[in-house]
């Protein structure tokens, strides 16, 4: 009884001890390195994630299901930065007075389509599909309408595609402009362009909404044919998908509290 | 000692108990009959306050037991009470089972209340079973045990709540035996049963109770030979 | 001849493969310290919020069988809430909604969460045992003169316990698994270790299957020590 009774009160002990250690603290941050020694949120899955884990050994890493559940520990104070994508990151700001993107640009990164290993015939089709819609403009279109210079995305119609067959794109639709959800659409630009795809290869395109670092497992075990989700090319996903032609150029940004 | 007042208990809007007065005197060995369902085991159990009565009054040895001021556990102390079913703790020794109470309430010290059990133990010959437990016994030893832990408690009356329903036969005997003993010592009983024939023999007085009322009552020979109520006629003709 | 060589020549290419991937998703650059650091966090968590939950449920379970229709008010409605929403959703308001911008650390909370969401359980699987009692055992203690709390504490949970017990366990190992979801709030515990390891090789099946195999290991352990548990208290039952 006496035992309990002491390992209840050691217990209630460590907790108090445990609240109040993480307040909100201001951070100066005026290189990346300077990450270092704080709690830095990111998507899990994410290059932000791995550029944090090997660039600056000492932070603390809070791996997020979405990039916006860091953005909102950030602002409850949970973490003191978030590592993530420029064009989600200006939406979060966007919508979030109390934060801030730096000024500070360390890694670029090509967003491309990823396929299964050794899928050549759909790398190709992928690619010849890409290089036709930038000639044809409506790559252009489509920039124009997902990130627009005054910030009002217009959805454009839908490319529909009347083949039989269906292709299946998985994506994390928590990535605006790229992924995310309208009413019960999932819309953005991978969304349009995985369209354009689809329609160039006379197929019908099926959308597949999954956490972000489930989607090369999903595709390896073919539950998903091929990766649209504004994912970056790295060397270590190069080892295990093979990717298309790039078709969007990125930044990673850090955002902060004002 | 006991004086009951009136008594009224009702389960649910069944009346259970119309209006009982009774009185118990030191000594006495009362013991009450009647059909099932007649509201005997509902009155012992108001004596002690395991039932709470509707209305009425429950005074015992000279003060109202039934009212928000009395300190009822102190008042249980002082009687003990036997049940159908044993009721031994199981998770307990035998010796325990006896001892839990003498000493959780510091009445007797640890080494006293052990010794005082097993006195009473050695005397209903039980004593090599201190230290199992109440699952490795037979009814016939249980209850034995159960009258053995009420006793340990030294209380002034004892309520058995037909103690010998729950038991196969051939151990009914070692029961009566020992309530036969207790009462020959001069204990106050009060006793629900269907022992006709320990009633005879025992009882100072034998009450008849059908439908939550005291139909007859008097000593055994006169109210066995003699008996005056319809009701109670056709009861003892069922029974005998 | 040369199906055997075929035949045993694949097999030994699948277990050196197996080796490989072993080698490639949990020893290099020190990966299984990543799992041994969601483990501990995995058992830390799950102990704290059972010793949170035993409280809660204590207490609640007491309420539940009071007299007072306010306490037991209190606790029906506690256990209706906690129990009619998932854990995921429930931890996913503790952080964001209520904890975080306290400024209480992400550990804590999921300790607390669990341990609220637990305290709910237990609180049923209490109040059953203590109900399961047989009633006699309490007017046999009242009527020895001891008070309704002696009575509860010296005869009732005893038994209750007792009889609890195979369900309390058997709620602290459910309680274990639960906590995979503790990544909503970026817990890592044993299961985001995983995904971690997942994100860095993208081989999916090795650290998933090796993750299984850990949390199947410490669930059957807690079982057998649990069983063995519950027969030296079911010592006084034999007869």
């Amino acid at each position: 009884m006496k035992k309990a009774l002491a390992v209840l009160m050691a217990a209630v002990f460590c907790m108090c001890s445990m609240v109040g250690c993480s307040q909100k603290k201001q951070v100066t941050i005026e290189t990346a390195e300077d990450l270092n020694g704080l709690k830095v949120g990111v998507q899990g899955g994410t290059t932000g994630e791995t550029w944090v884990k090997e660039n600056c050994p000492d932070t603390e890493i809070a791996s997020f299901k979405s990039g916006m559940d860091a953005a909102l520990d950030l602002k409850n104070g949970g973490v003191d930065a978030v590592v993530i994508d420029e064009l989600p990151a200006s939406q979060i700001v966007a919508q979030n007075s109390d934060l801030k993107i730096l000024d500070i640009r360390f890694t670029k990164e090509e967003y491309a389509i990823a396929i299964r290993k050794g899928d050549t015939e759909l790398q190709s089709a992928i690619n010849a599909a890409i290089a036709d819609m930038k000639t044809s403009g409506e790559y252009d279109k489509l920039l124009a309408a997902f990130m627009p210079a005054d910030g009002e995305v217009k959805i454009p119609d839908e490319y529909v595609s009347d083949g039989s067959e269906t292709i299946k794109m998985g994506t994390n639709a928590a990535f605006w402009p790229f992924e995310y959800t309208e009413g019960n659409q999932i819309v953005g630009f991978d969304i349009s362009m995985s369209q354009y795809v689809a329609q160039h290869m006379g197929k019908k395109l099926e959308v597949v909404n999954m956490d972000f670092d489930a989607l090369i497992g999903a595709m390896q075990a073919g539950s998903i044919d091929f990766i649209a989700a504004g994912m970056s090319v790295t060397p270590e996903r190069l080892e295990n998908v093979d990717f298309s032609d790039p078709y969007y150029e990125s930044e990673q940004v850090i955002i902060v509290r004002k | 000692m006991i004086e009951v007042k009136g008594l009224v208990k009702s389960f649910d809007g069944n009346i259970v108990l119309n209006g009982i007065s009774e009185h118990i005197e030191k000594g006495e060995k009362v013991v009450i009959i009647g059909p099932s369902g007649s509201g005997k085991s509902t009155f012992l159990r108001c004596l002690n306050l395991l039932e709470t009565p509707d209305a009425g009054e429950i005074w015992f040895e000279g003060e109202q037991i039934n009212t928000k001021k009395c300190n009822i556990n102190r008042v249980r102390r002082k009687m003990g009470m036997v049940f159908q079913h044993f009721n031994l703790f199981p998770h307990l020794t035998v010796l325990q089972n006896i001892t839990l109470a003498p000493t959780l309430l510091k009445l007797q010290g640890k080494a006293e209340a052990e010794q005082n059990a097993k006195r009473l133990l050695a005397r209903i010959g039980l004593l090599d079973k201190a230290d199992t437990y109440p699952n490795m016994l037979s009814g016939g030893q249980k209850q034995r045990i159960a009258i053995v832990r009420s006793l340990a408690m030294n209380p002034d009356v004892m309520l058995f709540d037909e103690p010998t329903s729950a038991l196969d036969p051939e151990m009914v005997g070692e029961v009566l035996e020992l309530m036969k003993e207790l009462a020959d010592d001069g204990m106050t009983m009060v006793v629900v049963t269907h022992e006709i024939g320990f009633a005879r023999e025992v009882a100072t007085r034998v009450l008849f109770m059908d439908g939550g009322q005291i139909l007859e009552q008097g000593a055994p020979q006169i109210f066995f030979e003699n008996p005056e109520n319809e009701r109670l006629r056709d009861f003892l003709s069922k029974v005998l | 001849m040369d199906f055997f060589m075929d035949f045993f020549g694949s097999i030994g290419a699948f277990f050196s493969g197996v080796a490989s991937d072993f080698y490639q998703t949990m020893i290099k650059d020190g990966r299984w310290l990543l799992v041994a650091e969601g483990l501990w966090t995995t058992i830390y968590i799950a102990v704290c919020a059972v010793l949170i939950g035993t409280v809660i449920g204590c207490l609640l379970a007491l309420c539940k069988i009071s007299k007072s229709r306010f306490l037991r008010g209190i606790a029906n409605v506690y256990t209706t809430i906690i129990r009619g929403i998932p854990l995921a959703t429930q931890l996913m308001i503790f952080y964001f909604v209520i904890f975080a911008p306290m400024g209480m650390d992400r550990h804590l909370v999921a300790i607390i969460g669990c341990g609220i969401n637990s305290g709910a359980y237990v609180t049923e699987i209490f109040r059953a045992g203590i109900q399961g009692v047989d009633i006699g055992q309490t007017e046999a203690g009242r009527s020895l003169g001891l008070s309704r709390l002696q009575t509860m504490w010296r005869i009732v949970i005893p038994q209750a316990v007792k009889t609890a017990l195979p369900t309390y366990t058997s709620e602290f190992i459910a309680l274990i698994k639960e906590t995979s979801v503790l990544s909503f709030i970026a817990v890592m515990d044993l299961n985001k270790a995983g995904d971690m390891i997942r994100n860095a090789t993208y081989n999916a099946w090795m650290p998933l299957l090796s993750i299984a195999a850990i949390y199947l290991l410490l669930t059957f352990g807690l079982t057998k020590l649990f069983a063995i548990l519950e027969r030296r208290l079911a010592r006084s039952d034999r007869g």
